[in-house]
């Protein structure tokens, strides 16, 4: 189903190598070159000296590649133009580094080697120092001991006592003496690689080479799918799950004002642009219903309006051709939704890809992203699918019960601007026709709800926001209503589904059967995921999850048990939330399994 | 259409190394003084001869430039700090780029010595040894010192701390030229030191 291949390219040199993972973009029949997005890359140091399980590897998105490779090509040209007396000054062994004496002086231009450096007592590099002949250094003994550490080998966690110039949070290298180079990873630190990896000249000059070469083939979008460019304001996932709440809250007043404004409105992409612009700016937009404004422009393809702010949004669908039941692997998006480790920001961000891209109401900038592109290119549904007000995609009453430990992957999805039933990929979900009735279960919706906000969305629900764009489909009430459903129902924190769930005029007639039968409800989830599971060449951990699926037999919640879990659950082709894949089940709860050797298992779970 | 996996570049050119403004003459003065170091360092490592030099010019079309033995030599004693240097022609822009491509190649021709050079300096450090008690390096560290006091007007001045450490660093400054793109980090290298 996919229409965009995936892009495979990697560099190598004799002690890294870079892999970089990337999709076609559709765009580029419009660019006449290949344009990727959603790009990865792995970094792997190969130290020959190393065993393979202590070779530490990088995974990051395009933005960071991006970032490392401009730190590493500027500090090599700046490494090239000192001096070899810039690197006299001691460097402190690592249990030294306090931060307080220069690492490195800042470089003089003292183009030539004259005499009068003879004078200077510093002349010298302590890893290289003599013995007999290090009279002018005090620590080089120090710096040696140290040294044979440092060199070559990585350590695990390799971080000096005390903070040193900087910190560890931003990318950067520093020099020790000539001969080692420190990389701080920044948001690339893994708990193997450690916050500091150590480079050796040889490493560093690889490491560059690798980058250079990745960089004169770059042929990606600037920040389409990937993020580069991305405000760093966008990797914090409190002011992501903000505005992701923010984000919700605005698409269901606003459907739930269209819809009470204009019931037949099917106009509502735009309306929700307007609220969500609005919303940008609000501090509190859970409690903030009334300002609800009321949409005036019904162009679903006023991307212009919509700020820069959803740009990254586009990932979410991730393009036009998106594929549903692909759900992207690209994440690049969302790099740093999920915090708790540091390999996140590759791995498993489908949800949060639509989080990312919802600017937060802190006026920053966003990607570069040219909105006008979009605007041009009408299948580009992405920018519109966050406004959508169908969007909902929100599982619906489970959304609530968010605060779960685990992340909560409600909707993988990510992809589709078009979700199953309505390949309307140019076309706002607004026309989805699917979703014709409910009419009525809006209002309904409504009423149930307690509190129209669902303040439930903390960081975890702001998953479901990139969902937004499949409600539609989802299989429960009409569309319209549907946006509001979610935010509705997850007051509830119950269960909730009544509402949602309610007058599903597209019940499965399988539902009876499997809701009375639950081995063979079991089964058929267990024939689906049979289907599909392709497991990864690299996987090696069974991944779990639970899947909470609704008497339409479509998922309301997933719950990734584990890292890896999380990391891989863009592999495991989901099903969308709310669109019925197996026959409906009502509270069903299964356990799914899923093996390297590409074996699927399912139990049922007692809710 | 896929691209390669890797894109060979083509030989450097002198297009690759732009140049905002015309350097004055002190910094041309500077450029020229580096570029001799570094020739000089790539020169004593690899054994190169005036030979090799010029094959390396022709062979990235810049003979124009760089065509005899003798113009070699001039350029290469226009370097303000060489001994009677002088009278002697002074080096332009265009001469400076052309040497930046020729080095450069020369370097990447020798990319593996310099490369088990650098190496063997690492591993040095690291057993807390003397470098220059590995033949290489020992060899390419004497070369270095006597050559550079040979040619140069502070030569017998310079001590032998300090140019081991210049040594040292040229070494290392040539694994980064012999790159793909060195060419052009040894340009921008030059410009800002110039600067």
């Amino acid at each position: 189903m996919q229409a965009s291949k995936s892009v495979i390219r990697r560099y190598t040199s004799p002690s890294c190598t870079l892999e970089i993972t990337a999709q076609n973009s559709p765009l580029s029949r419009w660019a006449g070159q290949s344009l990727f997005k959603n790009l990865k890359f792995r970094l792997r140091f190969e130290d020959p000296k190393q065993p393979d399980d202590q070779h530490i590897t990088l995974r990051g998105d395009r933005a960071q590649l991006e970032s490392l490779r401009e730190i590493v090509s500027d500090y090599v040209q700046k490494f090239l133009q000192e001096s070899p007396e810039q690197f006299t000054i001691q460097p402190e062994t690592p249990a030294e580094l306090n931060g307080s004496t220069p690492h490195h002086k800042s470089p003089l231009i003292t183009e030539e080697f004259t005499k009068d450096n003879e004078d200077e007592e510093t002349i010298s590099f302590p890893t290289v120092a003599f013995p007999e002949e290090s009279t002018q250094i005090q620590e080089p003994t120090q710096i040696q001991e140290s040294t044979p550490n440092n060199i070559v080998e990585f350590l695990p966690h390799s971080y000096p006592v005390g903070a040193p110039q900087g910190g560890y949070s931003q990318m950067r290298l520093q020099p020790q003496g000539l001969l080692i180079h420190e990389l701080f990873l920044g948001s690339l630190a893994n708990e193997k690689s450690g916050l500091v990896v150590p480079l050796s000249i040889v490493q560093l000059h690889d490491l560059a080479n690798v980058l250079d070469d990745y960089s004169a083939n770059a042929e990606s979008l600037p920040s389409l799918g990937g993020g580069a460019g991305r405000p760093v304001w966008m990797n914090n996932p409190v002011v992501l799950g903000s505005a992701a709440a923010a984000v919700l809250v605005a698409v269901g007043i606003t459907a739930t004002a269209l819809r009470m404004s204009n019931p037949a409105e099917e106009g509502q992409v735009a309306s929700v642009d307007e609220t969500q612009e609005q919303y940008y700016g609000a501090n509190d937009p859970l409690l903030d219903v009334a300002p609800l404004p009321v949409p005036s422009e019904n162009d679903p393809l006023t991307m212009p309006s919509l700020p820069n702010d959803l740009e990254p949004l586009p990932n979410l669908p991730t393009d036009e051709d998106s594929d549903l039941a692909d759900l992207p692997e690209g994440d690049g998006v969302v790099p740093s939704i999920l915090p708790p480790s540091g390999q996140l920001p590759g791995a498993g961000t489908m949800p949060n890809p639509a989080v990312s891209s919802i600017p937060a109401p802190t006026p920053t900038q966003v990607s570069p992203l040219p909105v006008p592109q979009r605007a041009q290119i009408p299948t580009y549904t992405p920018p519109a699918s966050p406004p959508r007000p169908q969007v909902p995609a929100y599982s619906p009453p489970p959304v609530a019960p968010a605060p779960s430990p685990t992340p909560n992957f409600t909707f993988p999805q990510v992809s589709a601007s078009s979700p199953s039933p309505a390949p309307s990929s140019s076309a706002p979900r607004t026309s989805n026709p699917p979703s014709s009735s409910a009419a009525s279960v809006p209002p309904r919706i409504e009423a149930s709800s307690s509190s129209p906000i669902p303040r439930s969305n903390n960081n975890r629900s702001i998953p479901t926001v990139p969902s937004l764009p499949n409600l539609p489909e989802t299989a429960p009430p009409a569309r319209p209503s549907q946006p509001q459903a979610p935010i509705i129902a997850t007051s509830p924190a119950s269960s909730g589904n009544g509402a949602a769930r309610a007058t599903t005029s597209e019940s499965s007639t399988n539902n009876e059967m499997a809701a009375t039968n639950p081995t063979a409800h079991l089964s058929e989830v267990k024939r689906y995921f049979e289907q599909r599971w392709t497991p990864p060449e690299n996987l090696s951990e069974t991944l779990e999850y639970i899947l909470y699926i609704n008497a339409e037999g479509a998922l309301d919640r997933i719950i990734p048990v584990g890292q890896a879990a999380i990391s891989n659950i863009s592999r495991t082709k989901m099903p969308i939330p709310g669109e019925p894949f197996v026959s409906g089940r009502a509270n069903s709860q299964v356990r799914l399994v899923l093996t390297p050797d590409g074996k699927v298992q399912t139990f049922a779970e007692s809710r | 259409m896929q691209p390669p996996l890797k894109t060979i570049p083509s030989l450097p050119q002198l297009q690759d190394l732009p140049l905002s403004q015309t350097p004055n003459e002190g910094q041309l003065d500077n450029i020229k003084a580096h570029l001799d170091l570094v020739l000089l360092a790539l020169e004593v490592l690899a054994n190169i001869t005036s030979e090799a030099v010029l094959a390396a010019a022709a062979e990235l079309n810049l003979e124009s430039v760089i065509s005899d033995r003798v113009g070699l030599w001039r350029l290469r004693q226009s370097n303000p700090l060489r001994k009677s240097s002088g009278g002697r022609k002074k080096l332009d822009v265009e001469e400076a780029r052309s040497l930046v491509l020729v080095i450069c190649h020369l370097a990447k021709q020798n990319q593996d010595l310099i490369r088990n050079a650098v190496s063997l300096l690492e591993e040095s450090a690291q057993k807390d040894e003397e470098p220059h008690r590995t033949a290489l390096l020992g060899d390419y560290l004497d070369a270095f010192c006597n050559t550079y006091q040979e040619r140069m007007e502070e030569g017998e001045a310079a001590s032998i701390d300090n140019l081991s450490q210049l040594a040292w660093k040229l070494l290392i400054d040539l694994l980064f030229y012999s790159a793909s793109n060195g060419h052009r980090r040894l340009w921008l290298a030059l410009l800002d030191r110039s600067r």
